[in-house]
């Protein structure tokens, strides 16, 4: 990772961001098969269920919020996807969050509980968002590694939360998983939606 | 105050006079800029024109090498990088704006917008 720190090689885009904290460009596709409960196992026999899910909305210029170092969408659309599963941040066993850039991910876990405000930056450098962590965050790579297909990243999420909770996960599988959620943003923070997964 | 429609055509032709115009809510006192026919703090209707002193802090900006389509049809590159913030003006709300005249060499000073003419180019882009 030494050419992180090679200017020529991560130039800076929009200070303080560099090249490799923006997620790429990207082309590709994703796919879930939606279905009532009831007739679930006729199709799969490892479903997951949505238990809870959330949108919330905001002002689209930044100017227009109160807080910049917080997505209020993100705050209440996660607010009513816990509430409708009845689970708490806490419970959640791991998650896929929309880092669109490096700060994204971090404001992400705050915004969804997992950290209290201006911890994010450190339980990630600390390691507790790694697969191997206590709280692992984007085992698919996320948007910046894995690559951001604007219209397919939410459902992306999906997958790759199905393939670890069903273990298909293969090198990235991690322990555990009967609970999991993804976090999506969509226009800089001005609608955010927010489910949650169980595994039964 | 002139009778002009709360819109952001109305905010450029003021710009372009050099005074940075908002509307306010009859009913809450809140300022919208630009100015907007419609309260969006308490969805009152009855709004007036007020001018704002353009002065204010900054509140968070970025130094862009790689920008909008529309900055670097003006010239600006990665060799010659533009700054954008967003300022807190003295009345209140927050604008954002491309901030002229600002040291990019020193891109973690904070510093106070003391002159209008430093506004003079909010909003032209998205």
């Amino acid at each position: 990772m030494e050419f992180l720190k090679d200017p020529s090689a991560n130039p800076i885009v929009a200070w303080p961001m560099k090249l490799f904290d923006c997620s790429p460009i990207t082309d590709g596709a994703a796919c879930a098969i939606l279905v009532a409960e009831e007739i679930a196992r006729n199709f799969t026999d490892t479903p997951i269920y949505i238990i809870g899910t959330g949108q919330a909305s905001d002002a689209q210029a930044l100017h227009g919020r109160k807080d910049m170092t917080s997505l209020k969408a993100a705050q209440l659309a996660a607010e009513q996807a816990y509430g409708m599963a009845g689970v708490t941040p806490e419970d959640i066993q791991l998650a896929e969050v929309h880092d669109c850039f490096t700060i994204a991910e971090v404001l992400a876990t705050e915004d969804l509980g997992f950290f209290k405000p201006g911890v994010g930056p450190k339980a990630a450098q600390e390691g507790r968002t790694a697969r191997d962590g206590d709280k692992p965050i984007n085992t698919s790579g996320g948007l910046k590694a894995k690559g951001h297909p604007v219209g397919a990243t939410g459902v992306g999420q999906v997958v790759e939360i199905w393939e670890q909770m069903t273990g298909h996960a293969a090198q990235r599988q991690v322990p555990g998983g009967n609970l999991a959620l993804t976090h999506n943003v969509g226009a800089s923070g001005s609608t955010v939606t927010v489910h949650i997964f169980e595994r039964r | 105050m002139e009778e002009r429609e709360f819109t952001a055509a109305s905010f450029y032709r003021f710009l372009d006079r050099k005074k940075l115009m908002g509307s306010r809510c009859k009913q809450c006192g809140a300022i919208m800029v630009p100015p907007r026919p419609l309260c969006g703090q308490c969805i009152g209707d009855e709004m007036e024109w007020v001018q704002l002193s353009g002065q204010g802090k900054l509140v968070s900006y970025s130094v862009v090498r790689v920008g909008t389509t529309y900055y670097e049809a003006k010239g600006y590159s990665r060799d010659n990088p533009y700054c954008w913030g967003v300022v807190q003006l003295d009345e209140g709300p927050r604008i954002s704006a491309l901030l002229l005249g600002a040291d990019l060499s020193r891109p973690d000073s904070r510093r106070e917008i003391r002159s209008p003419s430093d506004l003079h180019e909010a909003f032209c882009s998205g």
